[in-house]
């Protein structure tokens, strides 16, 4: 069952087709993602929210993107 | 042609983590007495079904995965899909979140058979949303259901005219949208078991049986339907805004219920007047342990969508019965709906708590729901923040029905 973290964390993301995480650090360690296993948006008032499912092969994570404030969060893992 | 995404929320939520992938997994809500909402393929195998209760569900299949469901995700991925359709045929009729019909009458040209449409929608669907889904094909929305049910997953049933009669001459009359066990079972007592035998049955005899209807299932036992596809954001207007929510344990507790009937009046008036409806009307529905419901409902002196004046007309409602044991379910709704903001306030006190919804409304949809809500919420009960809710049937990608669950 997936853990609720709601943290900031620092991410390496490109745009190609829109936004696409690379990698992330949390809590002192380097995560490469090996695959975006699936994308949604939602909105928190006016800010619009990207989410990302991402994996580094043995963990799922749930890495958020706030449009308004430009800032990423890991919103949960497994 | 009718798009029913399988398994809905299981596929997606198996999109997301590969490693609930060919697994029985079932989503469930976040309550504490939630129930199995969609079951995936592999669950449904070993006998889950929506509707069953977490233990039920576990009974039937201990190595069920029970995954919490994130409305978000559906609603993002239902609205996606939707748009794919779109680009078919300018006819999408959004039937609930995880069903759509397209009226592709006109639109076959760049694809030369309905059939290979079909496909292209399923490819592009797959591509873009990473689901499956069944496809019906049939003249009519009646027909079109009944094909995509016909083959899951990942089906594609094409009914023609030609075939129809023989399809429906033996088909079962409960395999019809819109005949349930309570129909067919009465339906089963005039000795009508298939379609071939309603459609020859004397229009006169279920007239007089079922009313309005009667004629209705006779032309459905032929395979006749006559309803449109209407395209979204040409729905008939709403009704009624509700609200409803199953509590998590029974209670007879005056103070929380009245908590409860607080935050549905706050949700219900808030949707209302973010798209400028006032209600005539409010009902408030209770239903008991033993899932015995019922409404009652009030007139309103005057046409309103002020939380409070909503709470109060409810609340009086609850004071005027005497509830007979715990209540299970509390719902608030507000119906006899007229647009637009109305008569002016006449007194400045009204007007005053108008400009402070106007400012809650405000604050709240720039910063969140919830941002600025009446302090009695903000005690213990009345719904938790992380209580996700379930997805209406009604769900709408526009206008009022569309409602944001977490």
């Amino acid at each position: 069952m997936a853990e609720s973290i709601k943290e900031e964390i620092k991410v390496v993301a490109v745009f190609d087709r829109g936004l696409k995480p690379v990698k992330f650090r949390w809590r002192g360690r380097l995560y490469i993602i090996t695959e975006v296993t699936h994308t949604w948006s939602s909105r928190h008032g006016a800010s619009g929210i990207l989410h990302y499912a991402v994996t580094d092969g043995a963990t799922l994570f749930e890495l958020a993107y706030n449009q308004s404030t430009m800032r990423w969060s890991i919103e949960a893992s497994e | 042609m009718h798009v029913d995404m399988n398994a809905f929320f299981a596929s997606v939520e198996q999109r997301c983590d590969p490693a609930l992938r060919g697994k029985p997994i079932a989503v469930v809500g976040s309550a504490k007495r939630t129930v199995v909402t969609t079951a995936s393929y592999e669950a449904r195998k070993l006998g889950v079904k929506t509707g069953m209760n977490k233990f039920e569900a576990k009974k039937a299949c201990p190595s069920l995965i029970l995954v919490i469901g994130d409305n978000r995700k559906y609603i993002d991925a239902s609205v996606r899909i939707l748009e794919i359709l779109k680009s078919f045929s300018p006819k999408v009729e959004a039937y609930s979140i995880d069903e759509a019909f397209l009226d592709i009458t006109g639109c076959l040209k760049p694809f030369g058979s309905p059939e290979a449409l079909a496909r292209a929608v399923k490819e592009r669907i797959r591509e873009g949303v990473g689901l499956t889904c069944s496809i019906g094909i049939a003249p009519n929305k009646l027909l079109a259901k009944l094909a995509s049910d016909m083959q899951k997953p990942d089906g594609l049933v094409i009914i023609d005219e030609a075939g129809k009669a023989k399809l429906l001459e033996d088909l079962p009359v409960g395999e019809l949208w819109g005949i349930g066990p309570r129909l067919t079972e009465h339906l089963g007592r005039l000795g009508v078991k298939t379609c071939g035998q309603l459609g020859r049955f004397p229009a006169s005899v279920l007239r007089e049986r079922f009313g309005i209807i009667g004629e209705r299932l006779r032309l459905m036992g032929q395979g006749v339907y006559s309803s449109e596809v209407v395209p979204i954001g040409q729905e008939e207007e709403a009704k009624s805004v509700g609200h409803s929510t199953t509590l998590p344990a029974d209670t007879s507790e005056k103070a929380e219920i009245k908590r409860y009937l607080l935050k549905l009046s706050e949700m219900v008036g808030a949707r209302a007047r973010e798209h400028c409806l006032k209600g005539g009307k409010v009902c408030l529905t209770i239903r008991y342990p033993d899932f015995y419901t019922f409404s009652r409902q009030r007139t309103l002196p005057v046409h309103t969508n002020d939380t409070r004046a909503i709470y109060a007309s409810a609340l009086a409602i609850l004071e005027s019965m005497r509830l007979r044991t715990a209540v299970r379910l509390l719902g608030v709704s507000i119906s006899a709906l007229a647009k637009g903001s109305g008569q002016m306030a006449l007194f400045e006190e009204d007007r005053r708590r108008e400009k402070l919804l106007e400012a809650m409304d405000e604050v709240n949809r720039s910063f969140g729901e919830y941002t600025v809500t009446w302090g009695t919420l903000l005690d213990e009960g009345g719904g938790s923040e992380d209580d996700t809710g379930v997805i209406s049937p009604a769900w709408r990608p526009v206008g009022v029905k569309r409602v944001n669950v977490k």
